[in-house]
């Protein structure tokens, strides 16, 4: 099989050279046999897969943060709004490399940070970076801003960066009103993460925040990008604008808002006032308060653990949270009678001191008694043996009936998570919660507000709105309505009768005569919030949070075991123009603790600045 | 023979430029016009007027021992000149120069040069096969220190002239026990003696998923960008995966993904099959030659296209794992279109007298 001695060009027998090429030839061919299969596989069998990988890869779909909505009072004052906040951002591709270390060196200068730890700081947040800048510092203070800003061509590739951050020009005067918002946390995140909502969101939290959170949020604005391999963005594909949260007017009136948190003192308690007119709420002031800016920023954590060590519960809003009435109750045992017909307000009852049911002895809270007392002067004295009688008489399942018409013992209507509907006891309660019947002697606790009676402040205005009003309930309320961002009205609120009270107009007179009497008569245990000019009526209430055989002065007590203090006030007597409850937490006597409280928030409403 | 006038083979030459229009393109699109694309068109007239000179030379005149030689110590300088300074390329002004390029086609030169001139053409005699060894090895394992990657395709190539020269049976069966015993006895443990971006290498292969960030990255993206492509392409400048830069080596490695993403099924069949006939019809002329240094050059020359086709596009369709070896004419690559057109050019010189000889 020598090769070397043909010259032909006929075909020989192919030499071993030639054997082995068709070989190789035909490895070849299979080789690129197996290319075409795999390249028809990939790409057109597999075609739209991938395409649909290349394309959920390269766009983007960025949210664009809408402002949200503001809060303004009655006479148009801001309650919540937004104001810039600057934040400080650096172009990844500009801050790089030897060039990146001299911005950063200049920026370590103008913080005030030294250099190593902020090029730290922004080799981490850079890894992170997922839009090809990085926020290295926010929420920075106006000279600073000037001060990158003056000395911007020294730094390329940064800059500031205005968002809207939330505002709250009264602080913690209306911060259980307005509520805060704050950062969506990571586990909201996953659940809300699919409605559209990204980490940098905030969320309502708490009042009206909260309850209208659906109308100031707004509408985020979507834009749809592409992005190459860094994240960068390279082309805006479509966009659609955020639009802007709608905002809200309130019937509250920031002053009075003002005055109520400043006359409140610094004490645990609530105070609302509503106009008994319609219902609508002039101010609602829960203390101690809290500023919620720091909600929105961030709590300083010394703050923070004094707030959640505090006893006094400074977040929790104690006008919507339900404590034993008192004293205060005593109308809706007085309605309860009246409307049973059991008295007529001329009936009286003779008051020793103490009222026997059976083996046991009820006191009145004045040793000694008050004799003969009738509907008006039980209510001006505050007798609680003529009460105990009245609910003896009508039995608990009418008083707990009357009490739940009374707007007791159910939520309000006014919206807010935090509200608590109270508890009015009756038999089936004590059935299922203690498994034991009814005891008679706890009716007669019932009616004079102890026990385990619990009502709002705010469910106690609207009832003395009511008596006020001549037997309206009202749903109380505080938005008056809502604006677009041009001011264009998209709803008004109005007020709403939620039902009447089941007493009729001529027997009501006559508890507010008492209630008149309570506050100006010789014995009346309000008079410390009897006003010169101006006719004040009134109701206060001591509610015992332990019993005891006789009763110790308040303040002898340990915080924790004191008496509430509750007075509502509504003024003038003739034509009403407000009703005030002031709720002390632990304060002690309601006459000298609470009282005096009103007085003070009714000389300025009245009388103004004197 | 004196009466067979000189061949012109026009289908090679057809096949070339279609490979460099196509080359052409695939550079405007990857570079976006820029300067890759320019330098790589002169490139290609630079190596169009390599491939006349050669194809209208006398390739036995030129290729002649003293010749090999020269250039072969060249080679050897400068590789070793590139092993201490660590890298790749030389300088020339501007331009970068791959000696472990140029390497293929010296040593395809010594290669067909030994091989003709032994006398038993059944079997690979030792004195041969020795010689081979001799210049092949130093030229690979210096290769090899900077490119790992160059370094094994000249060791495909080299191993590819071994088994055409013919292994006799006893040595290729020894062979091939040596070789079971290397990957089954010791092959774990040289496994595990493995640099870990070397292992990663073969292991982002089995699973480009695990690897996304690193080693995968690259399979994974050279794969959505050759799917995406479809059956007639994103079109001619539209390729998203190269446009917004999710293809790294662009225009160099994964060159061919851009292509097949651009033009689709269609384009990247037409390219391969443009390739597969280059190969098959240098076989053919392989076959035909009755020159034995001819045949040699020819079958090198198929070999080396075979090998970095195979390579490159193996790696790309997830085939093969991925190796740094440029796709002739599509990859930018000044070393890379001077070698393949010369080369090119010595098998359109053979062809052309491919009846002449002897």
């Amino acid at each position: 099989m020598s090769v070397g001695n043909h010259f032909s060009l006929k075909e020989d027998e192919p030499d071993t050279f030639q054997r082995r090429t068709r070989i190789f030839f035909g490895l070849t061919v299979l080789v690129f046999v197996i290319f075409f299969l795999r390249l028809f596989f990939l790409q057109v069998i597999k075609g739209p897969y991938y395409r649909e990988i290349a394309r959920k890869r390269t766009l983007k779909s960025i949210f664009l943060s809408a402002p949200r909505g503001n809060i303004f009072d009655r006479r148009g004052l801001l309650l919540a709004g937004n104001v810039p906040s600057f934040a400080l951002s650096l172009d990844i591709k500009v801050v790089h490399g030897p060039a990146g270390d001299e911005i950063l060196r200049r920026l370590a200068k103008l913080l005030g940070e030294d250099f190593p730890s902020l090029k730290q700081r922004y080799l981490f947040l850079r890894k992170r970076a997922t839009t090809g800048e990085v926020i290295l510092e926010q929420d920075l203070d106006r000279d600073l801003v000037a001060q990158i800003e003056a000395r911007r061509f020294y730094l390329p590739g940064v800059q500031i960066k205005v968002e809207p951050e939330r505002y709250y020009p009264l602080g913690p005067k209306a911060f259980h009103l307005v509520g805060y918002v704050s950062r969506i946390s990571a586990k909201e995140l996953e659940k809300l993460g699919n409605k559209g909502f990204d980490a940098s969101d905030f969320l309502g939290r708490t009042g009206l925040e909260r309850e209208f959170d659906a109308v100031l949020r707004g509408k985020k604005g979507r834009r749809l990008v592409e992005v190459d391999a860094r994240g960068r963005v390279r082309k805006v594909v479509a966009e659609e604008p955020p639009i802007i949260g709608n905002s809200l007017v309130l019937t509250v009136d920031s002053f009075i808002q003002q005055t109520t948190y400043r006359v409140l003192g610094n004490v645990a308690g609530a105070m609302v006032i509503m106009s008994p007119r319609d219902g609508h709420l002039l101010a609602l002031v829960s203390r101690p308060s809290v500023d919620p800016v720091y909600f929105v920023k961030k709590f300083p954590p010394k703050l923070w653990q004094k707030i959640n060590r505090d006893k006094r519960s400074p977040l929790m809003n104690k006008a919507l949270a339900a404590y034993p009435p008192g004293s205060t109750f005593k109308v809706v045992t007085a309605i309860a009678a009246l409307t049973k017909g059991v008295v007529t307000p001329e009936t009286t009852v003779f008051c020793p001191g103490y009222y026997r049911l059976g083996r046991r002895l009820f006191r009145c809270w004045k040793w000694g008694g008050h004799g003969e007392v009738n509907l008006i002067k039980a209510l001006e004295v505050s007798c609680d043996v003529y009460f105990y009688y009245l609910g003896e008489q009508v039995g608990i399942d009418y008083l707990s009936k009357i009490a739940h018409e009374c707007g007791l013992g159910e939520l309000t209507g006014l919206g807010f998570v935090e509200e608590s509907p109270g508890l009015i006891p009756s038999r089936a309660w004590k059935e299922r919660v203690y498994r034991r019947p009814w005891q008679k002697g706890e009716t007669l606790n019932v009616a004079i507000g102890q026990g385990a009676v619990k009502v709002t402040p705010l469910q106690l205005a609207r009832l003395y709105a009511a008596i006020v009003n001549g037997g309206k309930l009202y749903r109380p309320w505080c938005v008056a309505r809502i604006v677009d961002p041009y001011g264009q009205i998209i709803k008004e609120y109005g007020p709403e009768v939620v039902a009447r009270l089941p007493i009729p107009p001529r027997d009501l007179s006559f508890i507010r005569k008492g209630l008149v009497a309570a506050v100006n008569a010789k014995d009346g245990t309000g008079r410390a919030a009897a006003l010169k000019n101006i006719l004040v009526g009134g109701k206060t209430g001591t509610a015992q949070i332990v019993s005891m055989k006789r009763r110790i002065h308040s303040k002898k007590l340990p915080y924790l075991k004191r008496d509430h203090a509750w007075f509502v006030a509504y003024a003038p007597a003739e034509a009403p123009e407000i009703v005030t409850v002031v709720f002390i937490e632990h304060g002690g006597h309601g006459g000298s603790v609470a009282a005096p409280v009103a007085k003070k928030f009714l000389k300025a409403y009245f009388e103004g600045g004197k | 023979m004196q009466g067979v006038k000189n061949l012109f083979d026009w289908k090679i030459l057809s096949i070339i430029l279609a490979l460099l229009v196509a080359g052409g393109l695939n550079q405007a699109s990857a570079a976006m016009g820029g300067l890759f694309f320019k330098r790589q068109l002169l490139w290609f007239a630079l190596g169009l007027s390599i491939f006349t000179v050669l194809a209208f030379t006398d390739y036995r005149k030129l290729l002649t021992p003293r010749v090999l030689i020269i250039l072969y110590t060249i080679l050897l300088l400068s590789l070793v000149v590139l092993f201490l300074k660590h890298t790749r390329w030389l300088r020339m002004a501007g331009f970068g120069i791959q000696p472990s390029e140029f390497a293929k086609l010296v040593l395809i030169g010594i290669f067909s040069l030994l091989l003709a001139q032994r006398k038993d053409t059944q079997y690979l005699d030792l004195k041969t096969f020795l010689l081979m060894s001799a210049f092949a090895f130093p030229v690979i394992i210096l290769v090899a220190v900077t490119d790992l990657d160059q370094g094994g395709m000249l060791f495909l190539l080299y191993a590819s002239y071994i088994v055409m020269a013919g292994i006799p049976r006893r040595y290729a069966v020894a062979l091939f026990l040596v070789t079971v015993f290397l990957v089954f006895i010791v092959g774990p443990d040289l496994w595990n003696k493995l640099k870990p971006y070397q292992r990663e290498r073969v292991e982002a292969f089995l699973n480009p998923e695990a690897y996304r960030l690193s080693r995968g990255y690259q399979i994974l993206q050279a794969l959505i960008a050759v799917g995406s492509g479809g059956l007639k392409g994103l079109g001619f400048h539209k390729g998203l995966s190269s446009r917004l830069n999710f293809l790294p080596e662009k225009h160099t490695d994964l060159a061919f993904a851009v292509w097949a993403e651009e033009w689709g099924f269609l384009g990247a069949a037409f390219v391969l099959a443009l390739f597969g006939a280059l190969i098959l019809i240098i076989l053919k002329t392989a076959y035909q030659t009755r020159d034995e240094l001819g045949r040699y050059l020819c079958f090198g020359v198929a070999t080396m296209l075979f090998w970095e086709v195979t390579i490159n596009a193996g790696g790309i369709l997830h085939l093969l794992p991925v190796a740094s070896v440029p796709l002739p004419f599509l990859s930018y690559g000044g070393s890379s279109v001077l070698v393949n057109l010369a080369g090119l050019g010595l098998v359109f010189a053979v062809s052309r007298r491919r009846y002449s000889f002897r």
